[in-house]
């Protein structure tokens, strides 16, 4: 008797463990403190900086922390999203990277961030946060600076 | 006695082929009617500024191709006149969905809003010119027989293009001339595409890079053989 209350005890104990890390390993994915980007980025002119395929895997492998803009070449929007980003990166001296759609579904990342454009913010080389291009929620981030501004600042400290 | 048992099993084995076979084609019959359409509805955010459906797009439009009651069009050129190569793009259609057949927008009205860095796309001749008050009027005798035959009214008509954009515009034209907005699909741009009907027209062996437009089913207009409206 004593055997099945220690083996029953046991597993109720195990059961608990894993959701507890369940519940903790699901809230580190989601990890919304604030963070600094690497310090490159900061103190700049603000400006787009290009890159391919190869390039942002290297930036994930190396496990910077960073933003990057992915885009389709050739659809225009009502309100030119880039802009929206550009208002945004001139204000504070902050440079993004930029990568064609094209190259972007190269990478892993395409796992995350389907469709073009977005704007992604990596940490230590892992996805915190996009914009998706097929979500009504994100659609005002893409049109008004301010809203593009609250996003980002959520995220990432403003030097 | 042996021979009875045989005739029996046998009698049995029959009829129930019989029943079999009818059953297997009522299946097959059943399997070519064809399913209901969902009405268009566009989806979320950016995407849904391009008028790109949110039921019948990149990643499901396998399930809708080679429909009896439909056609499918692609939306590009085979080599957009716009340097998209200044924006990192590819100005060449490097692929396309098996069963589209290409159809070019900008032969069909002016393309307008392209980035400053790209230019002007084709400036050429076009079936019909857009007013300022979002009507269309037609530059030739023929323009309306032309999108009534490459987009059938008693069809529904599925279109595509890169991203969205240029699918999205025709739609808009098409509306606008008359078509029924709910027989009209944007499924949005290849660029998106992962599914098993992919054609590749882009080669690049050994550094060189060439295209397969041979592949392409490709509709081009000869402007010298219409009658200018005068």
């Amino acid at each position: 008797m004593k055997k099945k209350v220690v083996i029953i005890s046991l597993i109720i104990l195990i059961i608990v463990a894993a959701v507890i890390l369940l519940v903790v390993s699901k809230k580190d994915t989601s990890n919304t403190d604030k963070f600094y980007l690497d310090r490159e980025y900061y103190n700049t002119e603000g400006k787009f900086m290009s890159i391919n395929d190869t390039e942002l895997e290297s930036l994930i492998d190396y496990e910077k922390s960073f933003v990057v803009f992915t885009y389709l070449p050739y659809c225009t929007f009502s309100v030119p999203c880039d802009k929206v980003f550009a208002s945004f990166m001139e204000k504070y001296g902050i440079s993004f990277y930029e990568i064609t759609y094209d190259d972007f579904a190269k990478t892993s990342s395409i796992e995350t961030v389907k469709y073009a454009p977005s704007v992604i913010i990596y940490k230590d080389g892992k996805i915190v946060s996009y914009l998706d291009a097929n979500e009504d929620d994100d659609l005002s981030k893409y049109q008004d600076e301010e809203m593009f501004e609250n996003w980002m600042k959520e995220y990432i400290s403003i030097k | 006695m042996k021979n009875k048992i045989w005739i029996i099993i046998s009698g049995v084995l029959f009829v129930c082929t019989i029943i079999l076979g009818i059953y297997a084609i009522n299946i097959k019959g059943s399997s070519e009617k064809l399913s209901a359409l969902p009405l268009p509805e566009v989806t979320g955010g950016e995407r849904g500024l391009l008028g790109i459906d949110k039921n019948i797009n990149e990643s499901t439009i396998d399930e809708y191709l080679n429909r009896p009651d439909s056609v499918y069009r692609d939306m590009r050129m085979l080599k957009d006149p716009g340097n998209y190569e200044a924006i990192g793009g590819d100005s060449y259609l490097s692929g396309f969905i098996k069963g589209f057949e290409v159809v070019p927008y900008p032969l069909l009205t002016e393309v307008k809003g392209l980035p400053e860095a790209v230019g002007d796309s084709y400036t050429g001749k076009t079936l019909f010119t857009q007013n300022e008050d979002g009507t269309y009027t037609a530059n030739y005798e023929e323009s309306l027989e032309y999108l009534e035959y490459y987009f059938p009214k008693d069809k529904y008509i599925f279109l595509m293009c890169g991203g969205g954009g240029y699918a999205g515009m025709t739609k808009n034209l098409l509306v606008s001339l008359g078509w029924d907005e709910n027989k009209i699909y944007d499924i949005g741009g290849y660029w998106y595409y992962n599914g098993e009907n992919n054609v590749e027209v882009k080669k690049t062996i050994d550094g060189k890079t060439t295209y397969d437009f041979w592949k392409v089913p490709y509709h081009d207009i000869d402007f010298d053989e219409l009658t200018e409206v005068k």
